[in-house]
């Protein structure tokens, strides 16, 4: 069961197109439209704004266009800063140094039990954001 | 196991296998590309953030989780939320008016009346969506012309689908007033849309 007021809703947020609607509406949705005429308007309306919007798709590259592209972007991690970086990366990323994690185990311990707040002050920078996080939808979405 | 999926390419490009990223890169640069440009709103724009998004991803590739793990996300869905993460933080930086968002014209007047009408319906609609709220304008893409499902739309923008909605509804009402003397039956050479019975 859906409402008019959901359906339009649909309308507004994904147009006329069936197979854009969320999976748990689209059988009752198009359950209503069969039998309102109202929901049949709307939806012509909603199939308008489609039809403009399809007048403009994505302007996809030519495949020379991507081929020039990809040929830089392949060139690039080659650079020698890049390959420092990634060879960070990796190493920061690959088979743990068990030396280097036991020492660190030990002196976590001592530092715990000496009572020593060696962190302070520095509480703030696990709040700093991922690079790769998506730091420009973290704000407010209106 | 060789399957050439993103994640077997991923896996490769950890260990610093070129031929592995340069299938990655390839498969998903068009698609990269064309996104970026719709939502940043130049070629040029879009081409610098296609170029640093995939740079990350050489540089990700290390710490790349199976995306069968529990909390890991599809390769699509994370490199197109980087895309969309760079291209919306870079239209904070520069203030460009919208013709300048509305996108390249062709390089030379096309011939017949029809596919100048086309052209100028496309240019009409670009500088209505560089006109929109950027996430606004991000969420249209992935939903309208790109085919995501609200789910994974939401996930990339890193929202929930009721929020998503919202977005849409928001974007669809500003376009549809700012395009309301566009009527379909003026715009040629269009695929048609399909309504429902």
């Amino acid at each position: 069961m859906i409402t008019m007021s959901r359906l339009s809703e649909l309308f507004d947020a994904y147009g006329a197109d069936p197979d854009r609607w969320p999976l748990e509406d689209r059988t009752a949705a198009l359950e209503l439209m069969a039998r309102s005429p109202e929901a049949r308007t709307l939806a012509r309306r909603a199939g308008d704004l489609d039809a403009v919007l399809d007048a403009a798709p994505l302007p996809v590259p030519s495949g020379a266009e991507a081929d020039a592209l990809a040929a830089r972007i392949i060139e690039k991690v080659a650079a020698p800063q890049i390959i420092v970086l990634a060879r960070n990366a990796r190493a920061a990323w690959g088979w743990p140094n068990w030396t280097a994690l036991a020492a660190a185990a030990v002196a976590g311990l001592i530092v715990g039990w000496s009572g020593l707040n060696i962190g302070a002050g520095y509480a703030a920078s696990s709040d700093q954001p991922d690079p790769l996080a998506p730091a420009a939808l973290e704000e407010t979405l209106w | 196991m060789r399957d050439g999926s993103d994640n077997e390419l991923m896996r490769r490009a950890a260990r610093g296998d070129r031929d592995a990223y340069t299938r990655l890169v390839q498969r998903h640069l068009p698609r990269a590309v064309a996104l970026a440009t719709r939502i940043a709103g130049t070629r040029g724009d879009a081409e610098e953030i296609v170029q640093e998004a995939f740079l990350r991803t050489w540089l990700k590739a290390p710490e790349w989780r199976d995306e069968t793990a529990p909390g890991s996300a599809r390769f699509t869905t994370w490199f197109t939320r980087v895309v969309v993460n760079l291209c919306i933080d870079r239209r904070r930086k520069p203030v460009m008016s919208p013709l300048d968002l509305a996108g390249e014209l062709p390089s030379s007047a096309p011939e017949g009346f029809e596919i100048v009408a086309q052209e100028e319906t496309r240019t009409r609609v670009q500088a209505a969506l560089a006109a929109l709220p950027d996430r606004q304008r991000a969420a249209l893409t992935l939903s309208h012309w790109d085919g995501m499902s609200n789910i994974e739309a939401a996930d990339v923008l890193g929202i929930s689908v009721g929020a998503l909605e919202s977005l849409l509804v928001r974007a669809r009402r500003t376009l549809r007033d700012a395009l309301a003397d566009l009527a379909p039956d003026k715009i040629v050479s269009l695929p048609k849309t399909r309504t429902a019975p």
